[in-house]
C-alpha cells in the first residue's frame, strides 16, 4: 500500500523514458511451474518462451503502460514457487503496493494452494493491498482441472480481482494488467482519503475508554 | 554423511564447524600465499554473523587484495603472480577486463540465443537507468550496458588485447563443453607451452602413492587443466582416498553403495510422502540450462536421480530449487574424462556405454554431496545460509565501496534482491558454465 513513507523517499523510481505519474510495486507469488515467469516475459516481450528455467529468489521487469491516460509504472517482482522460498518471498510482501496471485488451471493442486496464498498474504502484505487471482494456461483446455466458475468464486468469496489467461497465446495477459492497474490507482485514492481521516480516530478512541 | 565424517569436505576443512557452514563459497578458501589469513577466516567457534571475515591482522585492504589477486590460468608461479599483484589492479585494468568478459559472453549470447540476448539487454539497460540516476559514478553500470551493445563492433581490437584477459577461460562458439578445455587452438604457442609444463606439475604431483592434498589444492587455484580435471576434484572433495592404492577399491565401493540407495529408494518417488519431491524435480529439469543436456533424455533421468535420492537421504533441507545447477558442473566435467576432445561438441551421452554413464552418475552423486555437506543451511527451512551470505556481501561492498553500497540503499534495492541467487545457485546462472567449472578449482 501507498504509505506515508512511501511518498515521502521518491522510492527510486527510475527516470524511465516517461515520468509516470503512478509507480507500484506488484508481488507476483502462486505455485511452483504455474507460469509466473512465462507471464512477466509475455507481458515485456509479447511472445512465449518455453524455455525459462525455474525462477530462484526474486527477479523483476518494470512494464509501463498508459491507462485512462495516466501513465503506469509497474514494477513486477517475480518471486520463486517452490516453498522452500517463501520465507524469503515474505519478507518482500510488506513492500507491495499489489500482490497477484496465480494458479494453474490444469492443476487443482495449485488451486488448492491459493488459500495458503492468501493466508500469507493476510499475514504478511498491508492490509487493503490490491489482489488479482490468476488462472493461467487457458490454452491447454483439453487438461483443464479447474473450471473457471470455481476460481470466480473464490475470488467473490475473498473480495479478489480475477482473470483467466494464457502466457502461451497471449490471452488476458495485457487486459489484466491494466485493470489491476486501475484497481491500484483506487487502492492508492482510497488510502490518501483515509489517511486524511486519520487524526479523527484516536479522539474517538479516547472518549469510549474510561 | 555420517561415514565421510572426519574427512576432508568441500569448503569445510575444520572438523569443528557446524554442518553447513560455508566460509569457502567465496572461492578464497586457499589464498595462495597467506597460511595466517586462511586461519582467521576459518576459526572453528567463531561468532557467526557479523563480519566472519576478520582482517584485523591483515591491516590493509590493499594488502588482503594482494593476497588473493586471481590470476585464472597465468600459472602458478610465484613470480607471475606476485608481478601481478604489485599491478595493484588499477580501475582502468580492471574494467578493461570486465568489459572484456563481458563482451565475450554477449558474443557468445548472440551466437546461440539471439532471442534471450535481445530481451537481456532491454533489461539491463533498464537496470541501467534505473541505478544511474543520481549516481555520480556510475562506470560499472555503465560497461555492462556498453558491454551488450558494442559486442560486435569491435572485433579487430581482440588481438591486441593483454595477456590478462587471453588468462580468462576461452570464449567458444561451441555449446557446451569445449569452451571449457583449457586452451583451445585460438591460443598462442607460449601459453600452450606454460599450459604443458602446468599439465606436468599437476601429473608429478599426482604420479606418487600419496597425492598431496595441500599441495594438489594450492596448484589447483589457478585453474585444473582439463584432462585432470575429472580426478582433481574427485581427490580434492575428499570423495577418492589420496592413497592411490585405495583408489578403485573405493570407486567401486562408493558406485555399488549408490546404486544400492537408488534400488532401496527410487521407486518410492511416487509413494504419497514422497511424491511433492519428485513432483518438483521432475518439473525442474525439462527446465534446466543448458540446453545440450536437458534436451537429452538419458541426462535428465540421471539428474532426476540423483537429486531425488539426495533429497530424501537429507530430509532437513530436501529438494531446493537450485540443487539442480550443482548437479551440472560434475556430470559435465565427469563425461568429459571419457570423451575424446574432437567429439565433445554436440556430444550425445546416450553414446556412452551404460556402464561408464552409471559411473559417471555414481561420481556426480558423490562428489555433488559432499559440496552440498558443506552448504546445507543454505537450504534448510528460511535458509540461513543464504541469508548470512547476503549479509556478508552487504557488510563487504559497504567497507570496500561505499559508494556503491549508499547508491543502492538510497534506491531501496536490498542485496537479497539481486544476490540471493547467485549464493543459492553458486553463480551457475551469471557466468558461462565453464567459468563455474573454473571458478570451482578454487572451491576443493
Amino acid at each position: 500500500a501507498v504509505t506515508a513513507d512511501g511518498e515521502a523517499a521518491p522510492r527510486g523510481c527510475p527516470k524511465a523514458p516517461l515520468d509516470p505519474d503512478h509507480l507500484y510495486n506488484v508481488l507476483f507469488v502462486g505455485d511452483s511451474h504455474v507460469g509466473k515467469t512465462s507471464f512477466l516475459y509475455r507481458l515485456h516481450a509479447d511472445s512465449f518462451n518455453p524455455n525459462l528455467t525455474a525462477t530462484v529468489g526474486l527477479d523483476y521487469r518494470v512494464k509501463n503502460l498508459v491507462v485512462d491516460n495516466k501513465r503506469f509504472a509497474l514494477r513486477l517482482w517475480d518471486s520463486a514457487g517452490q516453498e522452500r522460498y517463501h520465507s524469503m518471498t515474505k519478507q518482500f510482501f510488506r513492500k507491495a503496493d499489489g500482490v497477484v496471485l496465480m494458479y494453474d488451471v490444469t492443476s487443482q493442486y495449485s488451486f488448492c494452494d491459493v488459500s495458503y496464498w492468501l493466508s500469507c498474504i493476510q499475514e504478511a502484505a498491508e492490509d487493503g493491498v490490491a489482489i488479482l487471482l490468476l488462472g493461467n494456461k487457458t490454452d491447454c483446455a483439453a487438461e483443464r482441472q479447474v473450471p473457471t466458475k470455481d476460481g470466480q468464486c473464490l475470488a467473490k468469496e475473498h473480495q479478489l480481482m480475477f482473470y483467466e489467461c494464457s502466457a502461451a497465446s497471449g490471452h488476458n495477459v495485457l487486459e489484466s494488467m491494466v485493470s489491476f492497474s486501475r484497481l491500484l490507482k483506487i487502492r492508492e485514492d482510497e488510502l490518501k482519503n483515509k489517511a486524511e481521516e486519520v487524526p479523527k480516530a484516536p479522539q474517538k478512541k479516547k472518549s469510549c475508554c474510561w | 554423511m555420517a561415514s565421510d565424517g572426519g574427512r576432508k569436505q568441500f569448503w569445510k576443512r575444520s572438523g569443528a564447524k557446524v554442518p553447513g557452514s560455508i566460509q569457502h563459497v567465496y572461492g578464497a578458501q586457499h589464498p595462495p600465499f597467506d597460511p595466517l589469513l586462511h586461519g582467521t577466516l576459518v576459526k572453528p567457534g567463531s561468532k557467526p554473523p557479523t563480519t566472519p571475515v576478520k582482517l584485523k591482522k591483515v591491516s590493509t585492504f590493499q594488502e588482503f587484495e594482494s593476497n588473493t589477486s586471481d590470476a585464472w590460468d597465468l600459472g602458478d608461479d610465484d613470480d607471475e603472480l606476485l608481478a601481478i599483484a604489485a599491478e595493484n589492479l588499477n580501475t582502468e585494468v580492471v574494467m578493461e577486463t570486465a568489459h572484456k568478459v563481458i563482451q565475450n559472453h554477449s558474443k557468445l549470447q548472440e551466437q546461440h540465443k539471439f532471442q534471450e540476448e535481445h530481451l537481456q539487454e532491454e533489461k539491463q539497460e533498464e537496470f541501467a537507468q534505473l541505478t544511474s540516476v543520481a549516481c555520480g559514478d556510475n562506470r560499472l553500470v555503465k560497461s555492462v550496458s556498453e558491454g551488450h551493445t558494442a559486442s560486435s563492433s569491435d572485433n579487430a581490437s581482440e588481438n591486441s588485447s593483454m595477456q590478462r584477459s587471453q588468462s580468462l577461460p576461452q570464449t567458444s562458439t561451441l555449446p557446451l563443453m569445449s569452451g571449457m578445455g583449457d586452451y583451445n587452438t585460438s591460443v598462442t604457442s607460449a601459453l600452450t607451452e606454460r599450459e604443458a609444463s602446468r599439465l606436468d606439475k599437476f601429473k608429478q604431483l599426482l604420479a606418487g602413492p600419496n597425492t598431496d592434498l595441500d599441495k594438489l589444492r594450492k596448484l589447483s587455484w589457478s585453474g585444473i587443466p582439463k584432462r585432470i580435471r575429472p580426478i582433481a576434484w574427485k581427490l580434492l572433495s575428499g570423495y577418492l582416498p589420496a592413497n592411490v592404492d585405495r583408489r578403485e577399491s573405493t570407486l567401486q565401493r562408493k558406485r555399488k553403495e549408490y546404486f544400492a540407495f537408488v534400488e532401496q529408494y527410487y521407486d518410492s518417488r511416487n509413494d504419497e510422502n514422497h511424491q511433492d519431491t519428485y513432483r518438483q524435480i521432475h518439473i525442474d529439469i525439462p527446465r534446466m540450462s543448458p540446453e545440450v543436456l536437458r534436451l537429452q533424455p538419458k541426462v535428465t533421468e540421471i539428474f532426476e536421480r540423483i537429486l531425488f535420492i539426495w533429497a530424501i537421504r537429507h530430509p532437513a533441507s530436501g529438494y531446493v530449487q537450485g540443487i539442480n545447477d550443482l548437479v551440472t558442473p560434475f556430470f559435465v566435467v565427469f563425461v568429459c574424462e571419457y570423451i575424446e576432445e574432437e567429439e565433445v561438441e554436440n556430444f550425445d551421452v546416450s553414446r556412452l556405454p551404460e556402464e561408464v554413464l552409471q559411473n559417471i552418475e555414481a561420481d556426480s552423486y558423490w562428489c555433488m554431496s559432499k559440496l552440498l555437506d558443506g552448504i546445507q543451511d543454505n537450504y534448510t527451512f528460511a535458509q540461513p545460509g543464504i541469508q548470512k551470505k547476503v549479509k556478508m556481501l552487504e557488510e563487504l561492498v559497504s567497507r570496500i565501496d561505499e559508494q556503491v553500497h549508499r547508491h543502492l540503499d538510497q534506491h531501496e534495492v536490498k542485496y537479497l534482491q539481486f544476490a540471493f541467487r547467485w549464493m543459492n545457485n553458486l553463480l551457475m546462472r551469471e557466468v558461462p558454465l565453464r567459468c563455474t567449472i573454473r571458478l570451482w578449482d578454487t572451491y576443493q
